[in-house]
């Protein structure tokens, strides 16, 4: 293989490597943004902790007096 | 099973996959449509999406649509090699190996289901592995080397996309993109036999039924005509369905009329004078059937745009 060969044959790599390397970042930011987009709306569930849950307790009216 | 296609041997000394190799075996044409149709569903669909899911979801329901592409090419790339319009696709022209289009379309579409099931939800995760069984296994395996029904029954595959997309923002599956699944479903028949009309030969040389072949040309020209007619009242339904509107009918009114209009040109012609043209208005046919599609689908877009602005619109009228 030719020195001219081997330059071509590096670019084609790092080309490669990097967009690889793009790629794989692109993934991570979409799992970790999907991630938060779901946690914020996971404000609507109640994780079991043990601990009274206000909307299990039926309402019961106001005193306003 | 073995489907090993011996690259050039110029190419097999050092040759590693480029991207552009990688992206031409996805099938970036097919995967264009599937991404298009399957966003306006998630868009028209009643319900909130929210814009990081939606973007995440249509990403993996075009890496599913590529994956199930680069399998086609694995299993086809004896017949793609035989035609003009396929020999310079990644595997016959060597670019890729048959083993790693193999590989890369069977990672691929595992990731993409099960992305898309945990980004989106099971039931659109099952039905972009449902698409891609169909396409894979029903069309390219089963159909397409057995029958001239192959693009009819097999196009479910490519209509399947906005039932993805809809069941993405609902998490159901009803009766409007049934509609839009039936709309393109009738399409396919007539775009691809249109592209068989002048690619006949290919078609003949890999011994590929399709309905050129195996019925002659004033069938095909028949059976365009049928499909076009047929597609036309489910088009006009579905603007008059929750997700139609004035756009969408105007829209579906002028593209169905041209449609038909060629459709109409098409039966009249036949074989010797379509040579003496060079296939124009076949390939006409052809490109506009693309632009009918997409010109359906804006216009049901912007219907929901309307909607939306007029929502808000309405909405401010009610706080001022």
């Amino acid at each position: 293989m030719s020195k001219n060969e081997r330059n071509n044959l590096k670019v084609k790599q790092t080309k490669k490597n990097f967009v690889v390397g793009l790629s794989l970042l692109g993934f991570v930011i979409i799992v970790f943004a999907v991630t938060i987009v779901k946690m914020s709306d996971g404000h609507l569930m109640e994780a079991f902790d043990h601990g009274v849950r206000p909307s299990l307790i039926e309402s019961e009216p106001l005193n306003t007096q | 099973m073995s489907r090993h296609i011996a690259p050039p041997a110029e190419l097999a000394a050092h040759h590693s996959a480029e991207i552009e190799d990688i992206l031409a075996l996805l099938k970036p044409r097919v995967m264009s449509l599937a991404i298009f149709t399957s966003a306006v569903a998630m868009f028209i669909a009643p319900g909130d999406l929210h814009p990081v899911i939606a973007l995440a979801s249509v990403l993996f329901i075009a890496i599913g649509a590529g994956a199930s592409g680069a399998l086609n090419m694995w299993w086809d790339a004896d017949i793609d090699v035989l035609m003009r319009r396929t020999r310079s696709r990644p595997i016959p022209s060597g670019s890729v190996t048959s083993q790693d289009a193999l590989l890369i379309g069977a990672w691929l579409s595992g990731f993409s289901v099960v992305m898309l099931a945990l980004t989106a939800n099971l039931l659109a995760g099952g039905l972009l592995a449902l698409t891609i069984f169909y396409y894979v296994v029903i069309y390219t395996v089963i159909l397409k080397r057995r029958t001239p029904q192959n693009i009819v029954i097999g196009g479910a595959a490519g209509a399947l996309p906005p039932i993805i997309g809809w069941a993405v923002t609902t998490g159901m599956v009803t009766t409007e993109s049934w509609l839009l699944f039936l709309m393109i479903f009738l399409w396919t028949p007539p775009h691809f036999w249109a592209l068989a009309l002048f690619s006949s030969d290919d078609y003949r040389q890999a011994n590929i039924p399709m309905l050129t072949v195996t019925h002659g040309d004033q069938s095909t020209r028949l059976q365009i005509l049928i499909y076009t007619i047929l597609l036309i009242p489910v088009s006009i339904a579905i603007g008059f369905s929750s997700i139609g509107g004035i756009v969408f009918i105007l829209t579906a009114i002028i593209l169905n009329g041209m449609l038909l209009f060629q459709a109409v040109q098409l039966y009249r012609r036949n074989n010797n004078t379509a040579l003496d043209d060079r296939w124009i208005r076949e390939r006409k046919f052809f490109r506009f059937s693309i632009l009918y599609l997409f010109g359906l689908f804006c216009a049901l877009a912007l219907d929901k745009l309307i909607l939306i602005l007029l929502g808000d619109q309405q909405l401010l009228n009610w706080v001022g």
